[in-house]
Order: C-alpha cells, then structure tokens, then sequence
C-alpha cells in the first residue's frame, strides 16, 4: 500500500468516525435533553485530517521516490471526480431542498453551513474512493 | 472550432442569452412568488442553452472529413487546469454564500427556500464565466490556440 492509498484510508475512518461520533453524540443528548447543541461538536475530529502531512511523510531519502507519472495521473483524475462528486451533491441538494419544502417556505440558516461541510465531506470521501479504486486490489501501488 | 473560440462564444453568448434570462427568471420567482412566467422562461432558458451546448459537436460533425486534429495533449491539459480552477472557484463561492448569509441572518434566523436555486445558478454562472476565462487566459493571446 502507497502514501497516497494510506492516507485515502486514513480520511475515509476519520470522515466516518466523525459521522458515527457526531449521530450518536446527536441522538443520545436528543434522547436526553429534547434538543442537540453539543452532539455536533463531534465535527471537531475532522481535524485530524490536517495530520496527514505529518503522519505520512514523504520518504527523506534522496534515492526514495515519492511518485511517479502514474501516480500524478491517478490522483488528478481522482480530484477531479470528487470536484464533479461535488458539484453534483450540491445541485441535488439546493433543487431537492427547494422542490421538498416549497417556494413559499423558509428554511433555518443552519442549514447552509452545513450543506458546505457536507459538500466538503463528500469531496473528501469522494476523492479517497477514486484514489482507492483505481490502485485496485492488487499490489500494483505499492512499491512507494 | 478551437477550444479557445469555444471559450470566447460561451463568454459572449452565455452571458447575454443564458445568464441574464435565468438570473431575472430566479429574481421575478423570488420576488412574486413561482407562476407561470418565470417557470416558462427558465425552462425557455435551459432548452436554449442545452442547444447552444450541441453548437460545438454538429460544427465537428460537419467538418469531419478535414481530418484535421482539434484535441491534442496539450488541449487535454488546459481542459484538466480549466475545470480544477472553475471547480475550485465554485467551492469558494459556495461556502463563501453559505457562511455570509449565514452570519447576515444569524444562526438562528431563517431564509426563503429560494434562495437555493439562486445560489445554484450564482454557482453555474461563475463555473461557465471561470471556465472561459481561464480557458482564454491558458492559450494566451497569441494566436498559438486559434489553429487546430
């Protein structure tokens, strides 16, 4: 396995341990009190996705190659579909929103920073998906 | 037709024909409530750019036997830059909406549903404008990109 294949797992358990941690902590403090403000704090172990630089290191030898064209190539094309992945969530949820609640309703402001780290989200797992599938299973990717 | 003159048709077609139109059609749905008129000229708006879109492919279908070469790798490479900076803009754009109507509001204020589709077709206009500014910028000013 590659530093690049590492970290796309490293930011898929981070991304669906903030959704497991921020639900539960959601549901148990809704269960409790009738309403949520600390479950969403949850969100705060996204931070650990800023680690990455400093948990997979790219190799300090002279000698010892980072990555090479194929590389280069894979996680472009994987960028770019999470881009699209992206652009799509955010298309279907504005028109969903709006076709499920009405032109004539409102909706509560929350919801739009929350749409954007839900987009953030999507990118992120969007990307590590590509990045994972087009290494494939075999152990082509890891020689770095 | 280059993908240079592309970027320049959809610069000075888009906004005219597709931009002005579905932006006063948003406005006037926002403004008086959805009805017919609005809906008839979005819609009007959509079929007309969808078709301005197809201009591109029945042009190379009628200039198919020149056996002329109008997507090389360079062409590739601008494509790939272009859609990462629209993509990238686009997502500036959008949390840049999402948290400022979010602070004008404040959290626990509400907004009307459509200002959804508004800032959905903010996002199409500034993806479509991004993209053929950088496509122009990319190929220079030189005539370099005008010969396929």
């Amino acid at each position: 396995m590659n530093r690049y294949q590492r970290i796309a797992w490293f930011n898929l358990i981070v991304v669906t341990a903030t959704i497991v941690v921020t639900s539960v902590g959601i549901a148990v403090e809704f269960h409790i009190r009738g309403y949520s403000t600390v479950g969403l704090f949850g969100i705060g172990l996204l931070a650990l996705l800023k680690l990455t630089p400093w948990l997979f290191k790219k190799p300090e030898s002279p000698r010892g190659v980072v990555c090479d064209e194929r590389d280069d190539l894979i996680v472009t094309r994987a960028i770019l579909h999470a881009w699209t992945a992206f652009w799509w969530v955010l298309f279907a949820s504005c028109l969903l929103l709006w076709f499920l609640i009405g032109p004539k309703n409102s909706v509560p402001t929350m919801v739009l920073p929350l749409m954007a780290l839900a987009g953030g989200l999507v990118h992120k797992v969007a990307c590590s998906v590509a990045i994972l599938v087009q290494y494939g299973r075999g152990a082509k990717g890891q020689g770095l | 037709m280059t993908q240079k003159e592309e970027a320049w048709m959809g610069l000075l077609l888009g906004g005219p024909m597709l931009v002005i139109p579905s932006v006063v059609a948003v406005f006037i749905a926002y403004d008086r409530g959805l009805s017919f008129a609005p809906a008839l000229m979005f819609t009007v708006t959509v079929l007309w750019g969808g078709l301005l879109w197809l201009l591109p492919y029945i042009q190379r279908r009628f200039h198919k036997d020149k056996k002329e070469i109008t997507f090389d790798e360079r062409d590739q490479l601008i494509h790939k830059k272009v859609v990462m900076a629209a993509y990238v803009t686009l997502w500036l754009y959008f949390v840049t909406a999402c948290v400022i109507t979010w602070c004008l509001v404040g959290p626990n204020g509400s907004i009307s549903v459509n200002v959804m589709p508004l800032t959905l077709v903010g996002g199409l206009v500034l993806f479509n404008l991004v993209q053929g500014v950088a496509t122009v910028i990319l190929y220079g000013r030189t005539g370099k990109g005008d010969q396929p």
